[in-house]
């Protein structure tokens, strides 16, 4: 074949583009790190390089995000729990030093505001929050889990639902006709008017709540009401305080102050082994501290609005209570929050109340006998012989009350080792259970960590450029361009004509 | 015996000749880099022996220049045409297909639908871990809008390189109207200079050279044929030739004349989301006015590659069968029916009725549900139809303008149309703008019709219920409020503010939830009633989606993009290869034709000594004679 200078030239520049190409590719290969620039230098890598990245944005969610804030957030909880023990730690302590001890009546006020504090303590470790949020309400992480300002309960009112069973009865041991200390010139006055306190007990149900309506209130044993099952249905009101548990055998009563229903002998008989109590009441008076019955019952909040009218916002209560989970890794979801209704319950305040109720009435008696004894030294008494009679009957009287109340105490401080045990044991199932998603997340921790390692390097292994590979290719590429550069150079420069 | 001068005159022929040679060699050195120019050749013959009545018979008289010839091979002119308009075809379609590429650029860019997806992924994921708090929420909107942008961007950028591909046409096919006018002139110069028989050298290689470039724009051939004088068996060829140019088998111009190419916008568009006055390629109104298809199966070239990145669509354009028509309306059974999410016409536009183009003013389409539970539609019925008024039609009726849109019974025409093909513009086997942008268009609508009705089950902050997370945007830039098919069947309309009227340009998150954060929903109303400000079950539904691998037929939504973006990386190597190809192809061919019509230096120089040796000789030779004569004359016998 016939060759020119001109097929010369355009093959040498065609060769020398080419060559340059090259160097070019493998410098931006140097350059960028990667193997290819775009999708169509090669699809398959382009595309499966797509997949990993974002595998691995993925786990680094995963990793930087969600499994560090589900930590922190069992974090909080955990604390919040370990703080709630030792506040029922405190509580059970007063009721060992109770059961075996005797308190003087300025030991007993004192207690007194200690178990209010600590009832206080508790409650309030229910608006723990993380990250602005409360961790013990489920989904409401808006809202706390005891009301905890003065806006929040005024004006507001609740329809609740209350469901117990038969577990929740308990023997209540009261003293009827309790003497009261404002009433002694009273009975001093008219002693036929007096009556003498008696011990009287009643098979009492316990509901969450005290000070409540009179009026709205219906009771289901079973879904039968009180009447379907043959009894009386009474309500008590607060001119019966000195009766409260003095009931009738077929009769059941429902105290709205102190928020108990008390059944007679016979009632309590045939109910004993009810499977639901349902009890619908009305409460329009609560107090900063209270626990929101948004958390644990169904129930009707009726919400004043700035504007005058009322809202009324249902609440439910799902079976498993409010779950929030996290996905901490592909499909793997683990619940964080702890349900605060399992670890913060009515029953703590109230037994607590009940503790410095019946601590309050033993001093209350106290003060009452001293005060009798005044009376007894008082000449303005002491020269009536009625009076005498009267006061020191009184004394003898109100020295029966005293010892059924203190021995009340003693009871009541008993059963109280027991129930806050129980409390303890409560949250420290709680506690566990935190334990042991801490303890599964830190493992999914370490499993994230190593799928983020394993995938980046899969990912540079797909997409990277091996340096070494990439410099030797750039060198190759250099020494081709430059030898073709030369070796055109050379070609185009002579002819024939230079040895002419 | 011949005459004593005899030999001056030998002499001199030879120096002619070598005198002509070396004009020669300069002319082909002085073109030596000339594009297009074709190495020359001087042609000797030795001129008529005379007889000398002598015993050694006849005497030879020197040198004559029979022709100038040029060394050209046809063959290879057709190889390499044939094969250039192939060349140009890629060429200009792996231009346009790298650019696409680099519209959804997802390896060298940080933020394309990968990361775009993924931050949603993240924002959503935040935003369950808390869905009350408000930075979370306009993350999340945020996340959202930027996709959208994204989406928006790519299909912009496509309308872009539709209407670039588009003046690329019109610059081509005046470039093929200019080269059609200078070759047939070119030609007619040819003719008149070499009916004597001699060649017109280099007006050829002009003429070659535009042809070559033609050969780039569009698949040509050429036919040369010679002049012929006289009729019937008289008739007698002459050394003149004529050229016949046809481009994909139609006459651009022979020895009469040259043809013309015109381009007509389209009145109404093919395609929903193509360009304002895209155009159809017609011969000139002098020239028949025919169109000239640039959908044929045999064009190639330049024109090709652009008509294919302007309007391919992969064969996936509405195609059915006509079922019913009256005097202005058509009924299309579409067999198999088509998803609302497939549906790429415009609310009026053109189509092909038993493939003559014809236009409407609306639709409407029967849906009904599918065994997957997806609304598709089974006919569609076009209303107004009318058809575009040609030359002939208005010399018909002098009421009618050529090129406007006038109505016509259908039923008169052409009662036989029912049960002929119906369909939406050309069915182009290429992946151009059309199709990557009814890909989007499936995409967002599906994506939106998805989330929405997620969003739409659930409730806001304030309770109130869910808003469309994704609408379209009107033309005065308000949000469309979507309406899912209202039944199990009944009838769309274009009107209608159906999924339809999404589209990958339109697209945008809902302008009230991205005004008002407050309004993006993340649970059920019933959660938000009761102030369960961290439940997310809307919320978790949405993700899922993101990632719900039965939302496509291809997958989640980013392995539908994937696949977007696979289908051009693939074609784009493709492409690739077949240009690597062609180039390699052709080059050889042009270097065989190189190898016969490229001038040597080296070649001329050494022509340019032995020439001037020949000169030399000559010269030589002539003052041998003169010398010679002068003995004979002046010193002989005086």
């Amino acid at each position: 074949m016939r060759v020119t200078n001109q097929m010369i030239n355009h093959g040498a520049l065609k060769n020398i583009q080419h060559s340059q190409t090259r160097v070019g590719d493998t410098t931006t290969q140097l350059t960028t790190g990667k193997i290819i620039q775009k999708a169509s230098d090669d699809p398959v890598i382009a595309m499966r390089a797509l997949k990993l990245r974002t595998t691995v944005s993925q786990l680094q969610q995963y990793k930087d995000k969600n499994i560090k804030d589900a930590n922190s957030w069992m974090d909080v909880t955990e604390t919040s729990l370990n703080n709630i023990v030792k506040r029922l730690t405190d509580v059970y302590d007063y009721c060992v030093q109770g059961a075996n001890d005797t308190y003087d009546s300025a030991a007993r006020a004192s207690i007194i505001d200690s178990l209010q504090s600590l009832k206080n303590m508790i409650y309030s470790e229910g608006s723990a929050t993380y990250a602005g949020r409360y961790i013990f309400t489920g989904y409401r992480t808006g809202t706390d889990l005891a009301f905890s300002t003065q806006e929040s309960v005024d004006g507001v009112s609740y329809d609740i639902n209350e469901h117990l069973n038969s577990d929740d009865f308990y023997l209540k041991k009261t003293v009827t006709n309790p003497m009261q200390k404002d009433q002694i010139d009273a009975y001093l006055a008219d002693p036929t008017a007096y009556e003498a306190p008696r011990d009287s007990q009643a098979y009492t149900i316990k509901l969450a709540y005290d000070d409540l309506e009179d009026t709205n209130v219906a009771v289901t044993f079973d879904g039968k009401t009180a009447e379907e099952a043959g009894f009386t249905f009474v309500t008590k009101d607060a001119s019966q305080v000195t009766s409260y548990y003095d009931v009738a055998d077929d009769e059941i009563a429902y105290i709205p102050e102190t928020g108990e229903l008390v059944f007679g002998e016979n009632a309590y008989i045939a109910l004993q082994s009810t499977k639901d109590i349902a009890v619908s009441y009305t409460k329009s008076t609560f107090e900063v501290g209270d626990l929101r019955p948004d958390h644990y019952f169904d129930c009707i909040k009726h919400e004043p609005q700035t504007d005058g009218t009322i809202k009324d916002i249902e609440f439910t209560q799902p079976e498993k209570g409010q779950e929030i989970q996290y996905e901490v890794n592909f499909n793997q979801y683990l619940t964080v929050n702890t349900q605060g209704k399992d670890a913060i319950t009515h029953d703590m305040g109230n037994a607590i109340d009940e503790l410095s109720n019946a601590l309050k009435e033993l001093n209350d008696i106290e003060a009452l006998i001293s005060e009798l004894n005044q009376k007894l030294a008082d000449p303005t008494y002491n020269q009536n012989e009625d009076n005498v009679k009267m006061l020191n009957q009184l004394l003898a009287d109100a020295d029966v009350e005293m010892a059924l109340k203190r021995d009340n105490l003693t009871k009541l401080f008993e059963k109280g080792e027991t129930k806050f045990t129980n409390f303890m044991a409560d949250v420290a199932a709680l506690q566990s259970d935190v334990g042991t998603r801490m303890d599964k997340l830190d493992m999914i921790s370490v499993r994230v960590d190593e799928q983020y390692a394993n995938f980046k390097e899969l990912r540079s292994a797909n997409e990277d450029i091996e340096s070494e590979e990439a410099i030797i290719n750039w060198n190759e590429a250099q020494v081709t361009y430059n030898a073709s550069l030369a070796a055109t150079s050379n070609i185009l420069q002579t002819t024939l004509l230079d040895y002419l | 015996m011949p005459s004593t001068f005899l030999g001056i005159n030998t002499a001199y022929t030879g120096l002619s000749f070598y005198q002509a040679a070396n004009n020669t060699t300069a002319h082909n050195i002085s073109n030596a880099s000339t594009e297009g120019y074709t190495r020359q050749q001087v042609i000797a013959r030795a001129t008529n022996a005379i007889k000398t009545h002598q015993s050694y018979g006849m005497m030879g008289t020197g040198v004559t220049v029979d022709r100038i010839q040029q060394m050209r091979n046809a063959y290879y002119d057709t190889k390499y045409r044939l094969n250039f308009a192939k060349l140009e075809n890629f060429s200009i379609q792996n231009d346009y297909q790298l650019r696409i590429q680099s519209y959804i650029d997802e390896i060298a860019s940080e933020s394309g639908y990968t990361q775009m997806l993924s931050d949603i992924s993240s924002a959503i994921e935040d935003l369950t871990i808390d869905p009350s708090g408000d930075t979370e929420r306009t993350q999340y909107v945020n996340a959202l809008d930027s996709f959208t942008d994204l989406v928006n961007e790519v299909a912009n950028n496509l309308q872009q390189s539709q209407i670039d591909a588009n003046d690329e046409i019109c610059l081509t096919v005046s470039r093929i109207n200019s080269i059609a006018q200078q070759v047939f002139k070119l030609g007619q110069e040819i003719t008149v200079l070499e009916v004597d028989g001699t060649v017109a050298n280099d007006l050829r290689d002009q003429r070659n050279l535009l042809l070559d470039e033609l050969s780039g724009l569009v698949n040509m051939e050429v036919i040369e044929k010679p002049v012929t004088y006289g009729v019937g068996e008289k008739r007698v060829e002459s050394p003149a030739t004529t050229l016949e140019v046809r481009i994909n088998g139609q006459l651009l111009c022979d020895s009469m004349g040259y043809r013309q190419l015109t381009v007509v916008p389209r009145p109404r568009s093919i395609n929903q989301n193509d360009v304002e006055g895209l155009v159809d390629v017609y011969w000139a109104e002098d020239n028949g006015g025919m169109q000239f298809d640039l959908n044929s199966a045999t064009l190639k070239g330049k024109l090709r590659g652009l008509y294919e990145m302007r309007d391919g669509n992969n064969c996936e354009n509405l195609q059915g069968e006509m079922t019913a028509i009256t005097s202005d309306t058509v009924t299309m059974a579409l067999n198999p029916p088509v998803r609302i999410q497939d549906l790429n016409i415009d609310s009026e536009g053109s189509l092909l009725l038993n493939y003559g183009e014809y236009f409407y003013d609306d639709w409407s389409a029967e849906y009904s549900t599918n065994a997957e539970g997806e609304t598709v539609l089974s006919e569609i019925t076009f209303t107004g139809i009318k058809y575009r008024v040609t030359e002939d039609d208005a010399q018909i009726d002098k009421t009618l303008t050529v090129g406007t849109l006038a109505t016509r019974d259908l039923t008169t025409i052409d009662p036989s149309l029912v049960g002929k093909p119906a369909m939406q513009g050309d069915s182009v086997d290429s992946k151009g703008v059309p199709y990557y942008m009814q890909q989007l268009n499936e995409f967002v609508r599906t994506l939106s019709d998805y989330m929405n009705e997620l969003h739409t089950s659930g409730a806001d902050k304030q309770g109130n219920p869910g808003l469309d997370l994704f609408t379209a945007l009107d033309i005065k830039g308000n949000d469309f409020v979507l309406e899912g098919s209202q039944g199990e069947t009944g009838t769309l309309r274009a009107s209608d503010s159906s999924y339809w009227r999404i589209n990958a340009l339109n697209w945008s998150v809902n302008s009230q939830i991205q005004y008002d954060n407050d309004k993006v929903v993340v649970s059920m109303k019933e959660d938000i009633a009761q102030n369960n400000v961290s439940a997310h079950g809307v919320l978790d539904s949405i993700l899922y989606g993101f990632s719900d691998p039965k939302m496509f037929t291809q997958g989640t939504p980013f392995q539908f993009m994937n696949s977007v973006s696979s289908a051009i990386a693939v074609d784009t190597l493709k492409t690739d290869m077949f240009l690597e190809n062609m180039d390699y192809v052709v080059t050889s061919i042009d270097t065989q034709r190189q190898s016969v019509s490229s001038v040597d230096t080296n070649e001329e120089a050494s022509n340019l000594m032995i020439f001037q040796n020949g000169y030399n000789l000559s010269s030589k030779v002539m003052s041998t004679l003169n010398e010679m004569l002068n003995k004979l004359i002046n010193e002989t016998g005086v």
